[in-house]
């Protein structure tokens, strides 16, 4: 497989990677490619990083007591 | 409210109420202000109460909860912003199939640059998505939902999740990557790549 054609499959299966959605073949034969490829590790590294800022970078909201009191006395 | 059940009541406080702070996570990315979400997510719990017996006890009470909210958000809020949110959808159905320069932007982006951007710029970045798209990569990358259960809380087929979560995140790149290069932390190495759709292996 020539490298931009490795390159290419590379970059839409780490995203698939990465969302669970590989079987455990192709997460295994991903993860062989960013042992043995530099260029594949650093665009897994740089997904993964952007997935966590991503997450880090939304912090959770805290609803109030008193809203959730409120909520509780329109139901109750 | 009449005619609920103790067992209602016991669901209600038991699976619906400990899913608040993300609903109103969710409520805040939604409606811009802190009023306006706190309104949705009462709503929110008013309507899953009002239908409590559509739902299987032990079940997905998250994902119900979400689809809840994003109906309510849909039918009644959306009405009032001014904010365009439609999505072309053509774009949406073709775009997993084109050849796409952004991911090529997004392939110069270092991983270090991540670390330097700020929680706002973040924030914003994500904000200024297009609703469905925002809306996906939320309940995606922060609520951690798998494509089929973001599938049935927005009412689509999975292959759009996906294209729509493929989209919003280059989409959310190129933003980034334009805060990155605007505030001197761009590293180009003038890679182009030729990116195809490439699903082999995927999980049915």
């Amino acid at each position: 497989m020539a490298h931009e054609n490795l390159l290419h499959f590379f970059s839409n299966q780490v995203n698939l990677y990465l969302d669970n959605r590989l079987n455990e073949e192709s997460s295994q034969q991903l993860m062989d490619i960013v042992q043995k490829d530099d260029e594949c590790s650093k665009l897994f590294k740089t997904e993964r990083s952007f997935r966590e800022l991503i997450k880090k970078n939304v912090p959770r909201q805290v609803v109030s007591t008193d809203l959730i009191q409120t909520i509780k006395n329109s139901v109750g | 409210m009449t005619g609920h059940s103790k067992k209602d009541y016991a669901i209600f406080e038991e699976e619906f109420l400990p899913h608040v702070d993300a609903l109103k996570t969710f409520a805040f990315h939604l409606s811009y202000n802190e009023s306006d979400a706190n309104d949705l997510v009462q709503e929110t719990y008013m309507k899953a109460f009002r239908f409590i017996d559509k739902y299987d006890k032990g079940t997905n009470a998250k994902a119900w909860l979400f689809k809840i909210m994003k109906n309510a958000y849909i039918n009644e809020y959306r009405k009032k912003s001014k904010r365009p949110t439609q999505v072309d959808y053509e774009e949406i159905t073709t775009y997993h199939d084109q050849n796409h320069d952004s991911l090529t932007g997004y392939m110069d982006l270092r991983e270090e640059i991540f670390d330097k951007m700020l929680g706002d710029e973040i924030t914003i970045a994500i904000n200024a998505l297009p609703l469905d798209f925002k809306t996906v990569l939320l309940l995606s990358d922060v609520e951690g939902f798998t494509y089929e259960e973001i599938a049935k809380i927005i009412e689509v087929p999975i292959g759009t999740v996906r294209s729509r979560l493929f989209r919003a995140r280059n989409m959310l790149k190129d933003k980034l990557k334009a805060y990155a290069e605007k505030k001197g932390y761009v590293d180009v190495r003038g890679q182009k790549q030729v990116l195809k759709k490439t699903n082999i292996g995927e999980q049915e």
